[in-house]
């Protein structure tokens, strides 16, 4: 008898205590109807053996009774789990991106470093990401556990499925092996470009201290971590679409957010230069220049962003056409353009760093007559216009430490780039530029 | 290599092939052979026993949940009888339950019909 209590506990325990009692009481009797039905009594052990046997084991049998319970979401309610889940994360990522952008607008003038705010705005999107995850499966675990029923109206077959409503044959939506390969390693090299840049900065610093600094490099760098991001972003988009062999909503999602960060450098440029239109007249440049400067800045990104806009806005109504490759291929040139003349800015720096300490250690000597004295001011090229203008801002805000650019160099090459991405290749690739330029001149 | 090939897809199934596919076969039946039986109201071991003398065997493990399961689908009634030596649970067709069964049928003959002639005109005939 008590190998009969054991057992029918056993099944019992494992039911919906709605059902628990009067599954144990029909249980019990079954088990009884069935050793009277062998003559047996309830106390022949073996017997009773016999017939547990026969009824299979308690977890099998308390299966048999609620064949949903084994789900942690069944069936009937995966599909509704998976819609309110998308439903969320998609509403914590525009949220996220709506706060970044507003505080990007908000910030940006006032000189806030971009790339380690999105840095913090994704960590706090992974983070709310996960919780939410987790609460979900949490209640939808529950619902699954209590036997919620759902209303009808919410339950999947509530409304009749029309063929006519499947998207058209997009070919946009295959990823060609050889362009999403090209796609990878573009923005592989990019990045590895970026930690070079990084690299050169930090070899820069006592050359900052002595009064140079390329402007457009100095761009480049306020937005690094966030130009990290996107590249991150775009080369795992390709990687993922390499691996599936088409381009699906979140991995156009990903290419999204890496076209959407370089255009949001390209447009941050020219405010960058309008907060540094001040110090850069009172430094001694023309208004002209200052001007010219920041005229150019705003027409390529305006017009980057009215190309970019455009293709991912036919992307948009074709539901992910040609366009948005486009879109992506328009970015990848301008960032690399971008990139590349930073470089090239990094690369004629260190003539003009030799003839700065040489000048300033001259000017020390005859009491510090300051950097108009300098001897390629009577370059009348705009480069070497430029150049000057660079040693002058530079000098700027070497007396004046309250402008950020110049302090954040030094956080940055403290942190990001000397100590996260330092490639090898980059560097040694931009020592070859630098000393073959080197060479190259008279 | 070919002919290798062909000599692997003509050995016999295994047993548990078989047994799967038996089993998913009798899964829908069971239901109409439980309903066939209780219009008049009986518990789960003395229907157990009277389809097992018709030849339609049904693991008790199987059958006991069914019942509940019908009787939650409104298709079976219960009654509880306290009057024996122990509390026993009766199981009657409801209404519902015997228009289910009747459609049941109908299914059945339509579909075994078709499957006697597929198979009558098939290899398997």
């Amino acid at each position: 008898m008590e190998l009969i209590d054991r057992y029918v506990n056993a099944v019992g325990k494992r039911l919906h205590p709605s059902r628990r009692e009067s599954v144990e009481v029909e249980l019990r009797a079954s088990i009884l109807d069935a050793l009277e039905s062998r003559g047996a009594s309830p106390d022949s052990e073996e017997d009773v053996v016999a017939v547990l046997s026969a009824l299979g084991e308690p977890e099998r049998l308390a299966e048999e009774y609620q064949p949903n319970r084994r789900y942690v979401i069944g069936p009937e309610l995966f599909p509704l789990f998976m819609r309110t889940v998308r439903v969320a994360l998609v509403t914590l990522v525009v949220s996220s991106m709506l706060g970044f952008g507003i505080l990007l607008l908000l910030g940006g003038l006032a000189g806030f470093r971009a790339g380690t705010l999105l840095v913090e705005v994704l960590g706090f999107a992974v983070q709310a990401a996960l919780v939410v995850s987790v609460v979900l499966v949490a209640v939808f675990a529950w619902l699954q556990r209590a036997e919620v029923r759902l209303p009808r109206s919410l339950h999947p077959n509530a409304t009749t499925w029309d063929p006519r409503s499947l998207p058209a044959r997009n070919a946009a939506e295959e990823a060609p092996r050889f362009e999403v390969l090209v796609g990878l390693v573009a923005a592989a090299v990019v990045l590895v470009v970026l930690g070079g840049i990084g690299q050169v900065a930090r070899e820069m610093v006592p050359r900052v201290s002595a009064g140079v600094r390329p402007l457009l490099l100095d761009g480049v760098i306020a937005n690094a971590m966030l130009l990290q991001v996107g590249l991150v972003s775009s080369a795992l988009a390709h990687a993922i679409a390499l691996l599936q062999g088409n381009w699906r909503s979140y991995t156009r999602g990903m290419r999204l957010l890496a076209d959407s960060i370089a255009v949001v450098v390209f447009v941050r440029l020219p405010f960058q230069l309008i907060e540094y239109r001040s110090p850069l007249l009172e430094a001694g440049l023309s208004r002209n220049l200052v001007n010219w400067l920041i005229a150019n800045a705003l027409i390529v990104a305006l017009v980057l962003v009215a190309i970019v806009g455009t293709y991912w806005w036919r992307a948009w109504r074709k539901r992910g056409g040609a366009s948005s490759g486009r879109a992506s291929q328009v970015v990848s040139v301008a960032a690399t353009a971008l990139l590349a003349l930073s470089v090239a800015d990094c690369v004629v720096a260190p003539r003009t760093t030799n003839a700065t300490n040489a000048t300033n250690a001259t000017n020390a000597g005859a009491g510090g007559r300051g950097p108009d004295s300098l001897r390629w001011e009577d370059n009348a090229s705009p480069a070497g216009e430029l150049r000057r203008h660079e040693y002058r801002s530079a000098r700027f805000a070497e007396q004046h430490r309250s402008i950020r650019w110049s302090g954040s160099v030094h956080s940055f090459n403290r942190t990001a780039m000397s100590q996260i991405v330092r490639p090898k290749i980059a560097i040694a690739a931009v020592d070859a530029v630098r000393a073959t330029t080197d060479a190259a001149r008279p | 290599m070919g002919k290798q090939r062909a000599d692997r897809h003509d050995e016999a199934p295994p047993a548990e092939v078989i047994e799967k596919l038996t089993l998913e076969l009798r899964r829908g039946v069971i239901v109409l052979a439980c309903l066939s039986q209780l219009d008049e109201a009986s518990y789960g071991y003395e229907l157990q026993q009277r389809l097992a003398e018709q030849g339609m065997e049904i693991e008790q493990g199987t059958l006991y949940p069914l019942l509940r399961r019908l009787q939650e689908q409104r298709l079976l009634a219960e009654e509880w009888n306290v009057e024996g030596s122990r509390p026993r649970k009766y199981y009657r067709l409801t209404k519902a339950g015997r228009q289910a069964r009747d459609a049941l049928r109908v299914q059945w003959d339509d579909m075994s019909a078709v499957l006697d002639a597929l198979l009558a005109t098939g290899r398997g005939g």
